[in-house]
Parts: structure tokens; C-alpha cells; sequence
């Protein structure tokens, strides 16, 4: 009896220090990429920013229009959310998908860099820092949605703009966050 | 009676309008191509009464025959009518939002009950606005004024419809980093966190705190703050506001019809007036 319960309090522990030793900020190693990693206290939680170390967009300000700024329909922005559900699933593998999509308070939010292509230019994480995720979940999430996502833009004229409004901005901003209600997306 | 009538092309719907005479098609004109959404079979039917005033009722879906179905969608919905002068493509293209508004999540509909609940009547017209704005609102002829050049947005609806909340709440203040602000906040919270965009134009670092922060005090976009309490239960609270506020402003230059001094008195109270009604 008293061995078992040794047993139960080991793992425990061990639970606990793995949900808190994945990332510190720093620099981490996937297979191919490095990342710089930023942990930071927001509202009493602690919360994990990845990014690729090669980004140059991070702390770029958008150049554009100020009439595009939180209207991304007049940009006509069409991204695929299904498909960045999927790719995060297969990445994260199915148990962990659920887990994450399975509590409210989690969430990974992907800030996107779309060039004028519709192709990714850069992608940018954040979440929780108790979810299991790991450098090379990340990488693998981020080559797969620089493989697979092209987002689509209007391409009407717009006499104010004098051509498509995308053609008028550095780069085009998304921001995703796969969470509870990323499912009900269509 | 006009009436404009679905042809589907594989995903895409080819628009006509048919007018008939003593029951009779005596014309068809093409209108637009929608290549968007489900497939639906759907009737526009638009009449004039006699004052003039254009109803254009659409009927979506099987049961299109009786006004209980609940894919049909009137005018009569929404105190906001799309005027005369603007063409039939338009007026359908207004409609169809509306619908869409109208079929959104519970915070949407909200958001048209309490619009609603102002009472008064708004006419959304085609036409030029100040900078190329996508929209804007003047409150004192109640008039919309849509950006010609450019198709109907929900969000930007919402947005001008909240504006006329904003204006029954405040009346006419100049603080517009303030409204612009808040109002952002409003389309945020209705888009869930799938989608924030009040942050557009700031730095990654600053839309993460955002998204936090806005998910913290909506729950994780699973419910929202309906009194003063609940959204600033203390003085960190409104400091943390007023900081995003700050943020929000700086996209913008000096001149721009969303920068102007912010008024740290001025609180974020008309919100309220949309995340306390039901949705039902």
C-alpha cells in the first residue's frame, strides 16, 4: 500500500514539471528551425510566445491605408480555417487537439503574414504554457501552413485605391486562434 | 412586383431579376453571381408600396410559400431600409447582409435588437464618403451612407449600426478614439477570437495582449460583461482599457477620422446596451 502510494505522487510530479519545462525564454531547437521563445504574465496566467528566429516582421507595423485597419473585408481576406485546424490537428496529434479544444480557457493563437501571393511570409505563436506543446509541434505547424494555406484577396478595382485594396499594404495581417469555437467555423 | 429569381451555376448563383405583368415574365435582367456560402434556393421578391418604398422579402430553402418560415427574411427586421435611389444589385446585396446579420451568433442578433430598440428609422444609401471611409453614419438625417464603390460588410455594418447605439448612449462627442474604439471592441466580441482585428495595425507582441486581455473578460468569447461591474471590477481594470485604447489610437495619424485626445472620463458604457439583451 505504502509503495503504491509513492508511485502515484512521482508521477504527479513528474506531470507538473514537464507542463512547465517545455519552453523558457530562449532559444529553442526543432529539426530545422530555431525559435525565440518570450514567456509573459498577462492577467495572472503565463503565457508562451514562439517565433521563428529568421522572422523580420514581428515588430513591423503595418504600412497601409488606415481604412484597411480592422476591416479585413474591404481587403476581402479569405483563409481556409478548416485548413488551419487540420494542419494544427495533425501536428499536435489527436489527443492534445481534444485536449486543448476540450477546456475554454485554451487557446493557440497564430498571427499571419500574408504577402501580396496570398502566400505566408511569417507566422507567429501564442498560448497558454501549460499546453504540452512542443519546438518541434510548432515547427511542424508552421512548415505545414507555409506548404499548404494560400489566402485569397479581393481582386476588384477599388477607384479610392486605384486597384485591389491588398495591393496598397505591406503585408496582410490575420490573426487566427484555434480555441472552443474554432470548431464551428465552416 | 419585381421579383429576382436563383440560377445555380455549379457552386456560384447567377442573380436575375424578372419582372411580370398580369403574371407574365416580361423581362429578365442579369444582376450579380454569388459564389459564397451554402447553396440555397432562394426568391427575392421586392414591391413597392405606395409611398414608393421598395420591400424586398427573401425566401430561402423549401418552404418558401408562407411568412412563417424562418429562412424568410423582411425588411421590416431591421429599422435600417436601403433607400430608393440605390439599384436593385445593391439593394439585393443589402439584403442578403442583413440576412446574414440576422442568422449570425447571439451576440449579432443582440446587437440588431438593441439597434433596434433606438426606435428610430435609419436609410442606408450609396454615395461618397469622407477619405473613401467604407462607411459612416449621420445621426442627425439618420442616414447610413455606404462607400459606392465597395459591396456591403457585416462587420462594417455592425460597426455603423453600433455607431447609432453609441449616439443614443453619448449623444454627439468628439472623443472618436474613444467610439471608434469601443465599437471595435463590439465587432470584435462578435466575431468570437477567431478573428480579432481591432488590432490590425500593432506589432504581434500588442495583438497577443489584446487577444488576452479580450478573451479574459468575455470568457473566452463564451459570455460577455453586461454592466460597469463586470467589466471594470476594479482600477487596474480601467487602466488596462484605457492602455488598449491608447494602442487602438496610435494606428492612426492626426487627422484621421478615428485619432483624436483621448477622454479617460468617457467609459465604454454602450456596449452594454447590446451584451444585456437577449438574442431570442
Amino acid at each position: 500500500m505504502k509503495k503504491i502510494f509513492i508511485t502515484v505522487t512521482l508521477t504527479v510530479l513528474a506531470t507538473a514539471a514537464k507542463a512547465q519545462t517545455i519552453f523558457q525564454t530562449g532559444i529553442v531547437t526543432a529539426k530545422q528551425n530555431k525559435y525565440q521563445v518570450v514567456l509573459k504574465k498577462e492577467n495572472s496566467k503565463e503565457y508562451v510566445s514562439v517565433r521563428n528566429i529568421n522572422s523580420q516582421l514581428y515588430n513591423a507595423r503595418l504600412k497601409a491605408p488606415s481604412v484597411v485597419i480592422s476591416n479585413p473585408e474591404i481587403i476581402g481576406l479569405k483563409v481556409d480555417k478548416n485548413q488551419i485546424n487540420e494542419i494544427i490537428k495533425e501536428s499536435l496529434g489527436p489527443g492534445l487537439f481534444q485536449e486543448l479544444l476540450k477546456n475554454p480557457k485554451n487557446f493557440i493563437d497564430i498571427d499571419f503574414r500574408f504577402g501580396q501571393d496570398g502566400l505566408i511570409k511569417e507566422v507567429f505563436f501564442f498560448f497558454p504554457s501549460n499546453l504540452a506543446i512542443t519546438p518541434q509541434m510548432i515547427e511542424n505547424i508552421e512548415t505545414r501552413l507555409k506548404e499548404k494555406l494560400k489566402a485569397r484577396f479581393d481582386e476588384r478595382t477599388i477607384p479610392n485605391f486605384n486597384g485591389p485594396v491588398y495591393k496598397t499594404m505591406s503585408y496582410i495581417p490575420f490573426y487566427y486562434s484555434l480555441d472552443s469555437h474554432s470548431l464551428e467555423v465552416k | 412586383m419585381i421579383q429576382g429569381k436563383n440560377k445555380k451555376t455549379n457552386a456560384c448563383i447567377d442573380w436575375y431579376w424578372q419582372t411580370y405583368i398580369d403574371g407574365e415574365l416580361v423581362s429578365e435582367e442579369y444582376v450579380f453571381t454569388t459564389c459564397e456560402g451554402e447553396e440555397v434556393e432562394c426568391d427575392a421578391i421586392g414591391q413597392r408600396d405606395r409611398k414608393g418604398i421598395l420591400k424586398i422579402k427573401m425566401a430561402c430553402g423549401g418552404n418558401q410559400g408562407g411568412g412563417d418560415d424562418p429562412n424568410t427574411v423582411l425588411l421590416d427586421s431591421i429599422n435600417a431600409k436601403p433607400c430608393n435611389a440605390m439599384t436593385y444589385a445593391d439593394q439585393m446585396d443589402y439584403i442578403q447582409t442583413i440576412s446574414n446579420m440576422n442568422n449570425g451568433n447571439c451576440l449579432q442578433k443582440a446587437l440588431l435588437h438593441a439597434f433596434n430598440d433606438l426606435g428610430k428609422q435609419v436609410t442606408v444609401c450609396k454615395g461618397s464618403t469622407v477619405n473613401g471611409a467604407i462607411a459612416q453614419t449621420d445621426y442627425y438625417s439618420n442616414t447610413i451612407t455606404w462607400n459606392s464603390n465597395l459591396s456591403f460588410y457585416e462587420k462594417t455594418l455592425d460597426e455603423e449600426f453600433f455607431h447609432n447605439i453609441q449616439f443614443g448612449t453619448y449623444g454627439n462627442v468628439n472623443d472618436h478614439a474613444n467610439i471608434e474604439f469601443e465599437a471595435a471592441i463590439m465587432c470584435d466580441m462578435i466575431q468570437t477570437s477567431a478573428n480579432y482585428t481591432a488590432m490590425d495595425q500593432q506589432s504581434t507582441s500588442v495583438r497577443n495582449e489584446y487577444s488576452t486581455w479580450l478573451k479574459s473578460i468575455t470568457n473566452n468569447g463564451n459570455s460577455f460583461p453586461k454592466s460597469f461591474t463586470e467589466m471594470f471590477p476594479d482600477d487596474t481594470a480601467k487602466q488596462t482599457y484605457f492602455y488598449f485604447l491608447e494602442k487602438y489610437r496610435d494606428q492612426y495619424q492626426p487627422g484621421d477620422s478615428h485619432y483624436s485626445p483621448i477622454n479617460y472620463n468617457l467609459l465604454p458604457t454602450a456596449i452594454f446596451k447590446v451584451t444585456s439583451k437577449s438574442c431570442n
